[in-house]
Order: C-alpha cells, then structure tokens, then sequence
C-alpha cells in the first residue's frame, strides 16, 4: 500500500509540463494576414501584410512583417497598386487614389510568393449621429440636448451643454440609421486626463495609457439609439464618442473576435470552451478587410463635485 | 395517429386474452414494515409454478393466472427478509400486502443495493440501475453527500470537472439527461454554481437511473433518465435524522398522520457568518451566499385509494460587492419551485392507475451594477402538468402500461441594460401519450414494446418514438439483453460548467428541427454468485439536430428565432463499452466501473465543418469504489481515472489592429477544436466513520478526504498573450480537501 501511495503522490507532483505541449499545428492558409480598415470619405487607408508565427517563439510584431508583398485594391476597373513602406509589412496606396465612397465594393488582393490572399469588403451608407442627449435617470426624458460638430465645431467642448457631471443622468445618442450594425469608441483626449475612479485599474486589469480608449460591443440599435454606460466613462475632460456603422467584415470580426468573447464573460460553454477562431472574411489567409462610416460627438466629463 | 393505431392494436391482442384467462390473481402492496414506505420494484415469486411479478412505482403487484392449488409465495427485496407463506388459491382473486423487515445487517450480509431490482426491471432493461441512498451517503465527497457526484463513479457516466455536479451520461452533455423528482422534471437540479445537486440525501427514497434507450412511459430528452423519488414518511411512528457539515445543516423529520404518513426535509448552507467572521479579520472577500431546500410530502390511504402532495422549494443566493459605495455590485439568486397532487387507485386487481397534476418552475435573477450602470437578467420556465399511467396485468405474460403527459410551458426572459429594456414572453404546450408492453414471451424472455408521440405546440410538431428492449436468460447465471429507441427533445438548455447559476430552458421553435437521437444497447450480465455482478454493455448513439449556443450573438440582438440564438444542424455519435464488477456482500463491498467511449460532433459553423470530439470525450474512464465494514467502522474509497479532456491548442500568434482604435493588438490563433487533451485525470478519496450512541440518537462521525493526494488536476487553458512570449495557462481543478462531520437519527 505504501508504495501505491508513494507512486500516487510522485504521479501527482508530475502534472506540470512545458508550455510547447499546450500549442497545436497550423492549419494550411492561414500563414498570411492582412489588415486594412477602410473608413468612407476618407482616404484610402495603409495596409499590412503579416504572417502568424508559431506561438513557441518569442513574437515580434517587426519580425511578422511581409515586406516583398504585391497588394492590389480593386474598385470596378480601377486598381490601386500598393507600394511597400520601410516599417516591416505595411504598404501604403497610390497618393493620387480617391477618396473611399459609401455602398462601393472593394477587393483586395495580396500576392506573396505566388501565394494569394484575397478579400472584399461593400462600404456602408454614411452613419450620422443626429443628436445626443441626456437623459434624466429616473424619468429617462431628456433633460438637454448636446451640441453637435455640425452646430459649432470644435466650441463643442466648450458649450455649457455639454458638460456632463460623472454619474449623472444617462448619456444617449440618436443615429440615423446607416447600416445592420455598429461599433463605437470613447477616446479620452486630454493628455492630463485624470481617472475618475482609481479602481478602473484593477476592476479593467488594464494600464491607464490602455484605459484612455473604450470600445463597445458590436451591437444592432434597430431603433437607432446607443446609450452609452458610466462604466465606460473613465476619465475626466475632453472626451470624444465615433460611432461606427460597419461593414459585414468587420461585424463579423468584432462579434467573434477575442476581445468580445471577453467582453460576453469569456465563458458561454464549457470553461475554456470558447476558443474559436474569428470569422475573418479572407480567403487564402486570416485577417481584416472590413470598412465602415463614422460620425463622432464631442462633449466634456466632469467629476463629480 | 401512429400511436393510437399501436395502442389499439396492442389492446386487441392483449384483451382477449384477458377474457380467456384461468386462474385468479394474486395482488397487493409491498412495504417496508419499519416505516410503511412502499417499495417499488420488489419481487413477488410463486415457487411451485414459476409465476411472478415486480412492484410498481407504488409498491403494487398483481399476479395473474394462478391456477387452483396451494403454493408457497416469496416476496423479497434485496436489504429486507424474504416473506415467505403458503397460500391456497381457489376461485377466489386474492389480495396480499405485505410488509417486509429490514434485514439485520451482518457483516457477511451486507449488501449495497445498487442492484435490488435486477430481478425484474433489472432484468429487462438494458442501461438501467436503481439505486438507494445510503450507500450513496457513505460514499467519500467535499462538504455534503451527494447524489449526482455519486453517480458520476458509476461507468458511462463522467463529470466535467471537481466542481460540477453536473451528469455527462455516455457522451451527452447534461442537457440530454432529463432529472425528475417524484416524476417532475427539474429544470436546475444544482447548487452552488453546480457544485451540489438539489437532492437531500436524507430525502431520497428511490434513485432510478436509465443510462440510455429509456422505456416509452419517459421522454423529453435524447439521452438518459434519472428518476428520483423522495420518501414519504414514515407511518410506523415518528422518527427522524439529520447531518452537520463543515458548510451546511439538514434536517429530516417524518411520522404518521391519519391514514397516512407525513415528511419534511431541510437544508441550509451557513456560510455567511464564516464568510463575516473573516472579513471582520480585515481579509477582503466580498461575497456572500448561501442556499437552502427544502422538501415535504403527505399522504393519506382510504382503501385502495392514496393521494399524496409533495413539494420541494429550493433556493441560491449569491451577492458580490465589487465596491464600498454599493455602485458595483452583482447579485445572482436561483432556484426551483415544485408542487405534486397525486392520487393513486386498484380499479380492480388487475387494473392500478396513477394520476398528477403537478407545477414546476425554476427562476434565475441577476442584478448586476457596475460603476452606476444597472445590469439585469431574468428569466424563468414554469410548467403545468397533467399525468396519468395505468397499469393493466392483462394476463400472465402481459403487461400493458397506458400513459399520458400534458404539460404547459411558459417561458419568460427579461433583460436590462442602463435602464433599456427587452423581454420575451412564450407559451407552448407539449402534449404525449405512450403504450408499452410488458411480455414474457417465454420462460427465460422478456420483451418490453413501447411507443410514445408527441405534440409540442412550438413550430406545431408531432413525433412518434417507438421503443424496444429484450432480455433472455441463457441460464440461470447469465442473461443477454438488447434495447432500442428513438427520442426527440424540444426544449434546449443553454448553462455553463463553471455558471450554472445562469442555466435556462428554451423551446426550439420551427426555424430549427429538435434534437433527435437513436439509440442501441446490447449486454451481457454474468452473476457467477449472490456475491458477484458482471455486466458488460455496448451502446451507439447517433445525434441529429443538435443546437449550441452562439456566444457571438451581440448583446442586444432582436433575433428571438432558434435560429438566432443558435447554431444549429448539429449532428453527432457517441459509442462505447461499459463493464461494471459489483461486490454485493460482504464486509468488502463496491464496484469496478471502466468505460471505452468516442464521440464526435459535427456542426455546419464549427470547426470549419468538420467533427471533432466535445470535451467530454473520454477514452478512458476507470473508478473503483470500494467500503469495508468493521463493526461500528466503516471505510470507503474512490480511485478515479480518466483520459484528459480535449481543448484546442494554440497554433500561431499574430497582430491585428483593433477597426476603432487602431491600436495594435497581438492574438492568438486556434488550431483545430478539441484537438489536444489535457493530462489524465486521476483521484483517489477515502472516508472513516464510526457509529456511536449520543443521548439516545443513532450517530455517526465520520472525516471525509477528497484527492487525497492532492493531484492538481488540469481543468482548461488560456493562452496570455501580454508578453513577447505566448504564456499557455492551465487552471486547475481542486487541490486535496477534507471536511468532516456527524449524522444522527431517531
């Protein structure tokens, strides 16, 4: 009995093992990634060519760069040929290439090595915010009306209206509608912002330079409204909402990527269940092509007195 | 109209040969002389003619055709003394209940009772196992007895990790088994995030357990069926027991009332004031839970008639502050509602009926607030039901069972987020009817044909499931057996392993087909001595229609659809090998269980297409449960082994930038699902305990070590991808853990 045991116990401290045995094989077609972001009335974007490496090694994002890539983005009959930049896999577009234009299909094309990676993307109608509000919490009728870029430009910032006082009141943006789905962003824009509650560091588990940027879930609002979450409000001062109606590409990305699974509780199966691959929308590789439109509102945080 | 025509043409057969039958019948209830508790599948033998019968649910018997003459007639019930008496028959149906006494326990008769009722239901159905409670409550295990832990040590049957009590039966997930509680379903049979099952150990009568290709007289799930009866109190005098544990307290009390008997039966956690008690140290735990259940029943016998009421409540609450200021808090409470009207009847000797109505509901709350923004989900199932089963001995190789359920549903989901609100209200009824027959159709052959269709409301379906088992006794040490069936089920369950708390039902509507299985077993059973039990069984099941959730689906999608909620168009198998080597008596009692099993799923959305296996697919699956009495001590222990579960492993790392912000983000990218397994799983468990005299009580110390050398088991991985180099995390599951604790009768 005594050596059942001690054979039992020298099993039990065995359990550990090395990290390389937790990675798997990679399946064919996935080496290369692409990574282009395509925002209407606006430039034609940059582009970045990478490839996966094995999950072994340590990883560098200079390192995962494709520099000898022949990227093409096709409009109609048109083509853009894309031209390599010294930063390790990034490719920049013809300066003479036209704005980007809503309800337009775009192809993409990569070309490395006779390996071919390729994907489209339909832009949608341009997204606008028509107004934002706030909202009283308790009887949620609008308590005043923000002022918008259209109205004063930049004096946004400034307007009495748009003060808000953390915590107070429920922040609501009325959009027209522009497309299925949307995803949206509050970037902080003062340099000196100063957190509104210092246990936005442990609660997010995130640096603060990190917490300077919250993006949301990628949601439907089918009746045209995003109400926007205290808990997504993290610092004081200037602060600025996009609004972004997307593409297919990209919702298809941000409800299955990573980040969102998080986002959901990071368990919806059985724990650790949940480790799926994104629906990218690529053939012949992995990675984004996805457009979208976007609108944006201004407005101040205050803390609460 | 597939069943009506089979239930007609089953009756036409049956009926005359009813009319032609000589003889009389023998027929009566069968209970348990210390406490009137009707003990269903006893076995009535008539020795002279080679006739006999099994019991009911009820404890009823009836033996049909007993020629003219005088015979000596054996009632016997493993754990309880064989009644034996010669009886004369003339022209006469004769009535007898019978009482039996508990067999006084020595240490050359002890006898786990796992397997009391192989003669007859044992001995019919394949994949089956009855099951009592105190052999259960002995078993070695964290804080509590319990029954759903204890089973997942019997073969086919696994678990998905230390804490879940959840029942992975023969490659279904948990939501394939339907969990009934004196004939009503369960919709969240757990506790503490799973980490117990609702059943008090002190409550249970009767566990009935059916591994696969149930009978017709069950239905609603593809895969197995846990049918667990509760006590009905005692009708000799009043008595009583209970337990303390390190994490809760219980407390059954039971006695006679009228004509009939009376039981209630408490549980409650207390670990709030532990949990105070260590925040008042200055250590931060800010939470708070604690659960309770509780269960009652009475009943009252007039003649042939008993009506019984039952009920069970049962309720989690669990409270987490995130903050001082009580802006960020999550509050989670669950639980299950269950009510039962029965009324029993003996029309006529060879005619007994059971008729229900019963409620059921289960309801999940989560109030959540984070930084002033309120967070809520609600949702609950509530159920009416309708049932009645009728048994009629038509001769003395047949025996009809006629049954109908008639269930209305109600579901109801609400959700709140910064004071938006959805909701979603269903209704649908699920109606269904069943024959089955009982046939010896020879001296050493059992058949039981069944059939069961079913209506359910929601996408205006209509299914008929026939069913088939077969037993024949090659001689009077070995049997063979067989069973088949098709089954469909129609409400999904969406829950998590490490969450139950959240779990909810929902119907599959028509942009879905229901999960659909057909099953097949086939077995041998080797009982070389009294002693002795070897089984050995193999099964296959093919899947269809099967539905997972779709974790991708946004937060406030106005998709209701089945379809929406789901991926759906599943298919999959599961097959396997299961033996079973029992020890029945003697002061050395336990079992041997090994399982060699596959399954694969296939979904059009996962995995690109192609099967793969889901967690639970284990190779391997080995216990050995062992107790060894001395006198006032008892030993137990549990050696378990298993092949790891699968994960999917990493295959690549890259970068990304994030469409919004355009900030750099590294992931990693999966390779193909479940494509690599965790260690093997291995734990061994051992108990002691010692009876002891304590102002009178009967009592019981007893000390209990689970993972006794504290294997680290692995649970899953989460690749972290904060640095240059990728970092595989394994969680584990439980450490070593003992508990202690004492139970006491009267």
């Amino acid at each position: 009995m005594r050596y059942v045991f001690i054979a039992l116990f020298l099993t039990a401290c065995a359990a550990e093992r090395q990290p390389g045995e937790l990675f798997g094989s990679v399946e064919e077609g996935s080496e290369l990634v692409v990574d282009g972001v395509l925002i209407v009335d606006q430039p034609l974007p940059e582009l970045f060519v990478r490839r996966i490496l094995p999950p072994g090694q340590t990883y560098s994002r200079d390192a995962a760069g494709v520099p000898d890539a022949q990227v093409r983005v096709f409009q109609g009959d048109q083509i853009f040929e894309y031209a390599p930049d010294p930063a390790p896999g990034r490719y920049l577009p013809p300066p003479e290439a036209p704005l980007v234009q809503t309800t337009t299909e775009y192809r993409l094309e990569v070309d490395v090595g006779g390996k071919k990676v390729r994907a489209r993307t339909t832009t949608p109608e341009r997204v606008r915010v028509r107004q934002m509000v706030l909202l009283d919490e308790d009887t949620q009728e609008i308590m005043r009306t923000l002022k918008s870029f259209a109205e004063v430009g930049d004096e946004v910032y400034t307007a009495p209206e748009n003060q808000l006082t953390h915590l107070e009141g429920l922040i609501e943006i009325h959009l027209e509608k522009a497309g299925e789905a949307y995803q949206a962003a509050l970037f902080a824009l003062e340099e000196d912002a100063q957190l509104l509650d210092d246990d936005f560091i442990e609660i997010y588990d995130r640096t603060p330079e990190d917490l300077l940027v919250n993006q949301s879930p990628p949601f439907a609002a089918s009746d045209g409204i995003v109400r926007w979450p205290w808990f997504a409000v993290v610092y004081t001062g200037r602060s600025l909402i996009k609004v972004y109606a997307v593409d297919h590409n990209w919702f298809e990305f941000a409800r299955s990527s990573p980040d969102f699974q998080e986002e959901q509780g990071g368990f919806g199966g059985l724990a650790g269940e949940n480790f799926e691959r994104p629906l990218f929308q690529v053939e012949g590789g992995i990675g984004l092509f996805v457009s979208a439109s976007v609108d944006s509102v201004g407005f101040v945080i205050l803390p609460r007195p | 109209m597939a069943i009506i025509r089979y239930c007609m043409i089953t009756l036409l057969v049956a009926m005359p040969l009813a009319a032609q039958t000589p003889g009389v019948t023998l027929s009566g209830f069968v209970t348990d002389a210390d406490n009137g508790e009707s003990l269903p599948l006893a076995s009535i033998v008539l020795t002279q003619v080679q006739l006999g019968a099994a019991s009911n649910s009820s404890g009823y018997y009836a033996v049909k055709e007993v020629p003219a003459g005088t015979y000596e007639v054996v009632i016997s019930y493993i754990g309880y003394k064989s009644w034996r008496d010669t009886l004369a028959f003339s022209d006469q149906d004769v009535r007898l209940d019978v009482a039996l006494q508990v067999e006084s326990v020595d240490l050359e008769e002890i006898v786990i009772q796992a397997e009391r009722s192989e003669e007859l239901e044992q001995a019919t159905q394949s994949s089956f196992i009855a099951l009592q409670v105190e052999p259960l409550q002995q078993m070695p295990a964290i804080g509590e007895a319990d029954l759903l832990r204890s089973l997942q040590l019997l073969p086919g049957i696994q678990s998905a990790s230390d804490i879940s009590s959840g029942l992975y039966v023969r490659g279904g997930g948990p939501d394939q088994t339907a969990i009934l509680l004196d004939h009503i379903p369960l919709y969240n049979p757990s506790h503490l995030f799973g980490f117990f099952s609702t059943f008090n150990p002190d409550a249970i009568k009767d566990v009935q357990l059916y591994k696969g290709a149930y009978p017709a007289a069950y239905g609603r799930t593809l895969g197995a069926v846990l049918d667990v009866s509760n006590r009905e109190g005692n009708r000799q005098r009043f008595s009583g027991r209970g337990g303390i544990s390190l994490i809760a307290s219980r407390l059954l009390a039971e006695g006679p009332v009228g004509q009939g008997s009376w039981m209630m039966a408490g549980r409650r956690t207390y670990l709030e004031p532990i949990l105070s008690a260590i925040r008042s140290r200055g250590v931060d735990i800010p939470l708070n839970y604690y659960f309770y259940d509780f269960n009652g029943k009475v009943n009252q016998r007039w003649g042939d008639d008993t009506f019984t009421m039952s009920t069970y409540w049962g309720q989690d609450d669990l409270r987490v502050d995130a903050e001082e200021e009580d802006e960020s808090f999550a509050d989670l409470r669950w639980g299950n509602r269950a009510v039962t009207a029965r009324w029993t009847r003996v029309f006529s000797p060879t005619l007994f009926g059971h008729f229900m109505a019963a409620g059921s509901s289960y309801e999940s709350i989560l109030l959540f607030s984070f930084f002033d923004t309120p967070f809520s989900i609600a949702n609950s199932i509530r159920d009416w039901s309708l049932k009645g089963d009728v048994d009629y001995f038509a001769n003395r190789d047949h025996t009809l069972t006629l049954g109908f359920l008639a269930t209305l549903f109600e579901f109801d989901y609400s959700q709140s987020f910064n004071q938006e609100e959805e909701s979603l209200y269903q209704r649908s009824v699920l109606a269904s009817a069943y024959v089955q027959d009982e046939w010896q159709a020879g001296p050493t052959t059992r058949l039981r044909l069944g059939g069961r269709g079913t209506y359910f409301s929601v996408g205006d379906r209509m299914h008929f499931a026939p069913r088939l088992s077969l037993s024949r006794a090659l001689n009077d040490k070995i049997r063979i057996k067989a069973a088949a069936g098709m089954y469909r089920q129609y409400l999904q369950l969406i829950t998590t392993e490490v969450f139950s708390g959240g779990d909810f039902w929902v119907p599959l509507d028509s942009s879905v087909e229901p999960g659909r299985s057909y099953q097949g077993v086939v077995g041998t059973e080797w009982n070389p001595s009294r002693r002795y039990q070897l089984s050995v069984e193999t099964y296959y099941t093919d899947l269809a229609n099967l539905v997972v959730l779709d974790n991708a689906v946004p937060v406030d999608s106005e998709g209701t659809r089945s379809d929406d909620i789901f991926k759906s168009g599943g298919r999959g198998w599961a097959s396997g090998v299961e033996v079973f080597l029992q020890r029945r008596t003697g002061a050395l009692t336990g079992w041997i269980g090994y399982t060699l099993g596959w399954t694969r799923r296939t979904f059009p959305e996962l995995n690109r297409g192609r099967a793969f296996p889901p967690k639970y697919d284990r190779r391997h699956d080995l216990s050995f449960v062992l107790s060894y009495n001395l006198g006032k001590w008892r030993l137990g222990s549990n050696l378990v082994y298993a092949t790891g579960q699968t994960f999917t492993p990493a295959s690549a790392r890259y970068s990304l930038r994030e469409p919004t912000t355009g900030s750099l983000q590294d992931y990693v990218l999966p390779a193909n699902r479940n494509s690599a397994r965790l260690l093997p799983y291995h734990r061994l468990d051992a108990s002691a305990s010692r009876e002891f005299g304590l102002w009178g009580l009967d009592a019981e110390f007893y000390l209990q070590i689970f993972n006794i050398y504290s294997r680290r088991n692995e649970w899953f991985v989460e690749f972290n991808t904060n640095n240059p180099e990728t970092e595989p995390q394994v969680i584990k599951q439980l450490p070593i853990v003992p508990t202690l604790g004492f139970n006491f009768s009267f």
